[in-house]
This record gives C-alpha cells, sequence and structure tokens, in this order.
C-alpha cells in the first residue's frame, strides 16, 4: 500500500537517514487531479555527501530500506509492494520545489509533496508527452496558482517553453 | 431514438473528473492501487501472449510480425 511506504519514508526521515524528502511524478499529482495509474512512486529526496566525500551515495537509504524488508529492483526498492524511485534533485527548479514541498496527509499519515506550480513547472522542463499531458490537466483542472505558476517559469528560464506549450495547445485559455 | 450529442458527453465528461480530483487523497491512492494491479495483469497476459505467438508455427511460416 502506498500510506504503508510513506510510512516507512517517514520513519526513515526520522531516524536521520535522509532530510527533506517530497513525493512527485504522477502520484504527487494526484494529490492535487484526478488519479492517474502509474506504477512507482518518485520520492524526490535531500541526502549529503558522507563525511569525508564528495559524492552523494544512496547507499545508506538502500541499506536502511533493506534492513526494514524493502527489496531492490533495479532502479526501484519494492516498498510495502510498491516500487519506489529515490531521486535527488538535479536541477535548481527541483531543489527549490523540494525546499518548498507542503505537508500533506494521506489518512492522517503526514505526506510532504510538491506544491501543483512545481509539478506543473516540472512537467513543463521534462516535456515529455505525459508531461505535457499532466500540465494540461493541471491547468484544465484550475489547480495552480497563476501567479505563483508564471514566477516559477521565468525564475527558471521556462518562459520560451511555456509560450510554446501555450500556443500549441491552449489557445485562447490561461493557467 | 438515442440522440447522440458530444458537447454534453463531453461537459459530463469534466464533470465526473473534476468530481475525481476532488476525492480525498486515501480514496484516490485506493483506485491508484487498483489501476495498478489491472495493469499488472494485462501486463502479464500481454507477455504470455507475445511469447505464444513467437513460439507458433504459423509465425514462423509468414516471417513474424510487425512490433511498434
Amino acid at each position: 500500500m502506498i500510506k504503508e511506504a510513506i510510512s516507512i519514508i517517514n520513519q526513515m526521515q526520522a531516524d536521520g537517514i535522509i532530510g527533506r524528502y517530497a513525493i512527485g511524478g504522477a502520484i504527487g499529482a494526484t494529490f492535487y487531479l484526478e488519479p492517474v495509474s502509474t506504477v512507482d512512486l518518485d520520492i524526490f529526496i535531500a541526502v549529503e555527501p558522507q563525511p569525508g566525500q564528495f559524492i552523494i551515495s544512496l547507499q545508506p537509504v538502500f541499506d536502511y530500506l533493506k534492513a526494514k524488508n524493502a527489496v531492490p529492483e533495479g532502479e526501484y526498492i519494492l516498498i510495502a509492494g510498491w516500487p519506489v524511485q529515490f531521486l535527488v534533485p538535479d536541477s535548481p527548479l527541483v531543489e527549490e520545489a523540494l525546499s518548498a514541498a507542503v505537508q500533506s496527509d494521506v489518512d492522517d499519515e503526514p505526506a510532504w509533496v510538491f506544491r501543483p506550480e512545481y509539478l506543473a513547472a516540472i512537467a513543463l522542463q521534462t516535456g515529455r508527452a505525459k508531461d505535457k499531458n499532466r500540465l494540461l490537466e493541471f491547468i484544465e483542472q484550475k489547480a495552480l496558482d497563476s501567479e505563483r505558476f508564471l514566477k516559477i517559469i521565468e525564475k527558471h528560464h521556462l518562459t520560451n517553453k511555456w509560450q510554446q506549450f501555450e500556443q500549441q495547445f491552449l489557445g485562447d485559455d490561461n493557467p | 431514438m438515442m440522440e447522440y450529442d458530444l458537447s454534453s458527453i463531453l461537459i459530463s465528461k469534466k464533470v465526473y473528473r473534476k468530481k475525481l480530483a476532488q476525492m480525498p487523497i486515501g480514496e484516490k491512492l485506493l483506485l491508484i492501487e487498483k489501476m495498478r494491479e489491472r495493469d499488472l495483469t494485462i501486463a502479464k497476459s500481454r507477455r504470455n501472449l507475445a511469447e505464444k505467438l513467437m513460439s507458433s508455427p504459423e509465425r514462423a511460416d509468414k516471417g513474424g510480425s510487425h512490433q511498434y
């Protein structure tokens, strides 16, 4: 169950293995949009390099989870039956999204999740067909604070991409 | 006779999707769990079918099939 996986991730955070975390991807978007089918859970995490090292390693995360009966499976680790992918922010946009994540809850289990404007901006930046579809969903469902969204895309130099997207998909509609 | 009114169908779909979006997150995640189970079942059955087709003698006679 996803809730159980989130609970284990919360425990891992409480035990100091990871710093801040936030749910992204399709599950993150589901906090604001209609549910869509997905096979995995994307967790963005803040990790510091271990003392004396400059490269960030996810080994402590995997070691901790393996001790909790999680099973590594390729790039994923199976927690409570769900393949979870741990991702370290790879751009200033994702770093900022992680810092600005908000706390929600899943049936009383706390869960940190990206704000919708960051999920939309990341979708715009990533730009695959499924990301464009997700961005359209955010707009159609009026799930974005447009002022916040436009500030984010301007700050992260996504204005051109946004204009292209608007031209291609929105016509006269605006977020 | 049944009338086919695309615009009312689209409106009704939009309303339903909004309703889904407004469901409590716990319920939405349960739906995702069910969708995932279904997807995995379909994927498994698709793999079995593909294996069956690959090993069928007709396939060899016809020189294989295209995959996209």
